[in-house]
């Protein structure tokens, strides 16, 4: 509710623009902020899991179980659950009310990453992309017994490519489709029910590292080693036969030709207007796209090493990255400047200086005691509504009831 | 006036009183799961009582001691597990309700400490003092996160936003100020000057949906403002122009249950005022101290369903809403 308080223009800015803070909690590996916006989840190298407050920027909660670095975490939509992948060859659900794992899965291999189905009420059913083996997705509904699906990696289409890996797997946002990526350029999409490939598309001859859906809109970026980000304009039809109809049309290139950076992270923006990613080189920034022409529009400078993932959130305008020597948090955001007329409601800002000159009846004297009651009395007709809340806020988010996690206020033991 | 009860909506559970020795009781919280009542007191105690249904109303748990002075605010935590306490010795003290021990001392303030207020996650404390500041605790860790110093006279009341993005502030310099909690900037400010000069205001509060702002000031009036547009939309007045409160600040409540669209508030001799919210009318009013005494603070449980009056003295009394 603050923002409707504050300088339009600066709140209408889209994206950040300025390094506000370092965080530094350990070597931060993985970061994941929820949908509300209030907390951040980072993985650390050494497999521990912290969760800070986004008000207090102080860490609130402290997961252990996984023995090597995190790869991939991933919130539910409530906020409740907290799905972490892990080189330690498990995936863990944690369940931040009780703050514990309620469910654990070991593999035979480290884990890339993992993802959640999206739009799902229940937390339980993901899919996994594998060191050197299959991509699987897992129904743990049922803790006794927890269902474990491997998917294809060969493509659709016999093309004679042999001995590849997908290396990243991702939920299309209404989670009916998944889509994975191959170590030798290749996108499975793969139905989420029936769990069968339906289509391949080769997209390009190398490693695909990450596959980033935008939550609004039907944009895909798919960021691949041959140091080119591609977007995609995807669209599903169902057919009257119930089965769909998918369409991927490129609709922009993203790289930087003259350092030939290699891009590490990828992530949109709320709207799918604009598209950030972390680089890897020489270069030590995050740089912004408009989507709509592909065009460049801003790198986010200030952080002195390499940075690893991005994490864009949207409700605080906020984009967080990982540094890969430190493992430290830097916070990009934007800066409002203090309105000086909000200490004093008679003062006005004005550009330039005015000449002053005395309104007829400025200085006139109102005996108040006589009218005030009548003044009052008309002023006060009108029918005020105190309950209904507005239902966005003023960069129109909607207020979402989100999971609040407990805060224990005792002091920890040294 | 003749004093019409016919239209009450509430009806008298139980009578506490706990007057000891002298000592007065400045507040009395509902915890948040509905389950137990503190007061605090001015003989550096907050005791901790259950809700019970029958006619006996509460019954004691535990007295927390610890303060070295008198108690002048108290404020559950969210979850209802921690109790925050704030005293002229200087101190905000945490208390683990279920254990009884107190697990964090907050210093800072320089002055007498107000009043309290959480936010909606359990993690950040804000507090007002008579050195004129407001301090926003970041409880994770004890610490001070930010120092708001725009007020020029002892902070009386604050309160946050549904959201947790804006804290309202009340002073004795007349001013009810706005702030980001992010950035710790003022927003906006509110002063009633049309009477000549500005009031001490002594309570605020946000309404259910945080576009309007209840106050108290010790001219005896509540108002209500629209703060977007700088403007009071009502203003709640005691009959025959008694005022409400010149010398204590005794807080508000909007009643909102069963469709109700009520403000309630205690006076300064025993009773508590309910006001249509629309007609500004008082429609009916309780008698919830028998010798006129104060009601410091009228708790409101479930918006409404439950009120929890106590005054100076330490009458506590219980009320249903009847439906």
């Amino acid at each position: 509710m603050n923002l409707s308080l504050l300088d339009p223009f600066a709140v209408a800015k889209e994206y950040p623009e300025v390094l506000t803070q370092t965080l530094s909690y350990g070597h931060s590996t993985c970061i994941k902020s929820t949908r509300s916006g209030d907390y951040l989840a980072s993985g650390l190298i050494d497999g521990t899991i912290i969760i800070i407050d986004n008000d207090t920027n102080s860490t609130i909660s402290i997961l252990h179980d996984h023995t090597r670095s995190i790869t991939s975490l991933c919130w539910s939509y409530c906020g409740r659950y907290l799905l972490s992948g892990s080189r330690d060859w498990k995936v863990n659900l944690w369940d931040l009310q009780k703050g514990h794992v309620i469910r654990s899965v070991t593999f035979e291999g480290p884990v890339w990453n993992c993802t959640l189905v999206p739009g799902s009420e229940s937390p339980f059913q993901f899919v996994a992309a594998l060191l050197e083996d299959d991509p699987v997705f897992v129904d743990m509904s049922c803790a006794n017994s927890i269902k474990i699906t491997k998917l294809e990696t060969d493509p659709f289409v016999d093309d004679g490519d042999r001995k590849h890996w997908t290396l990243t797997c991702a939920y299309e946002k209404t989670g009916r489709f998944i889509f994975n990526g191959t170590s030798k350029g290749w996108l499975n999409i793969i139905d989420g029910k029936s769990f069968e490939t339906v289509k391949s598309i080769k997209i390009c001859n190398s490693n695909i590292k990450g596959i980033e859906f935008s939550s609004i809109g039907e944009n895909v970026a798919i960021n691949s080693s041959d140091r080119i980000i591609r977007q995609y304009k995807l669209t599903i039809a169902e057919r009257e036969n119930g089965t769909y109809k998918l369409n991927l049309e490129l609709e922009n290139r993203y790289q930087d030709a003259v350092n030939r950076l290699q891009w590490n992270s990828v992530k949109f923006n709320h709207n799918s207007e604009y598209l950030c990613a972390s680089t890897l080189g020489a270069t030590h920034d995050v740089y912004i796209w408009e989507t709509g022409m592909g065009s460049l529009i801003k790198i986010l400078e200030g952080s002195n090493e390499e940075l690893i993932e991005v994490d864009w959130n949207f409700r605080r305008c906020c984009i967080t990255a990982t540094g890969m020597d430190s493992g430290m948090l830097y916070n990009w955001s934007i800066v409002i400047p203090q309105k000086w007329s909000a200490l004093a409601p008679d003062f006005e800002e004005i550009e330039e200086n005015i000449d002053y000159e005395e309104k007829e009846d400025e200085f006139d004297f109102v005996d108040y005691d006589d009218d005030l009651n009548k003044i009052i009395e008309e002023e006060e007709r009108d029918i005020v509504d105190v309950i209904t809340k507005e239902k966005t806020d003023a960069r129109g988010f909607p207020f979402v009831e989100s999971f609040v996690i407990n805060v224990s206020l005792q002091p920890e033991l040294e | 006036m003749t004093q019409d009860l016919s239209q009450s909506k509430y009806k008298l559970r139980s009578i506490h009183k706990q007057t000891q020795n002298d000592n007065l009781v400045s507040t009395c919280k509902i915890s948040p799961d509905g389950k137990m009542l503190a007061t605090a007191s001015s003989d550096k105690t907050i005791k901790l009582w259950s809700i019970t249904d029958n006619s006996n109303g509460l019954k004691l748990i535990r007295t927390l001691i610890g303060h070295s002075k008198g108690i002048s605010d108290i404020s559950f935590s969210p979850n209802s597990k921690y109790l925050a306490s704030a005293s002229d010795d200087l101190t905000i003290r945490i208390w683990d309700v279920e254990f009884g021990e107190q697990i964090q001392i907050l210093k800072g303030h320089t002055y007498h400490i107000n009043t309290l207020c959480f936010n909606f996650k359990g993690s950040i404390l804000l507090s007002g003092s008579s050195d004129e500041n407001i301090r926003i605790w970041d409880l994770k860790n004890g610490k001070c996160l930010k120092i708001l110093s725009a007020h020029s006279d002892p902070i009386s009341s604050l309160d946050f936003s549904f959201d947790g993005t804006i804290i309202v502030s009340g002073s004795y310099d007349g001013l009810i100020r706005l702030f980001d909690l992010e950035t710790g900037q003022c927003l906006k400010t509110l002063i009633y000057d049309k009477s000549g000069s500005s009031f001490p205001i002594s309570f605020v509060k946000f309404s259910p949906n945080s576009k309007y702002i209840l106050s108290s000031s010790l001219d005896g009036f509540l108002r209500l403002w629209d703060y977007m547009n700088n403007k009071v939309v009502k203003t709640f007045k005691n009959n025959d122009s008694k005022s409400i409160s010149e010398k204590y600040n005794l807080n508000s409540n909007f009643i909102t249950f069963n469709n109700e669209l009520l403000i309630c508030s205690g006076d300064e001799v025993g009773e508590i005022l309910f006001w249509d919210l629309q007609s500004k009318d008082i429609v009916f009013k309780l008698i919830a101290s028998h010798d006129n005494s104060p009601i410091m603070q009228v708790e409101s449980f479930n918006d409404g369903e439950l009120l929890i009056s106590c005054s100076l003295k330490g009458e506590i009394c219980i009320w249903d809403y009847i439906k």
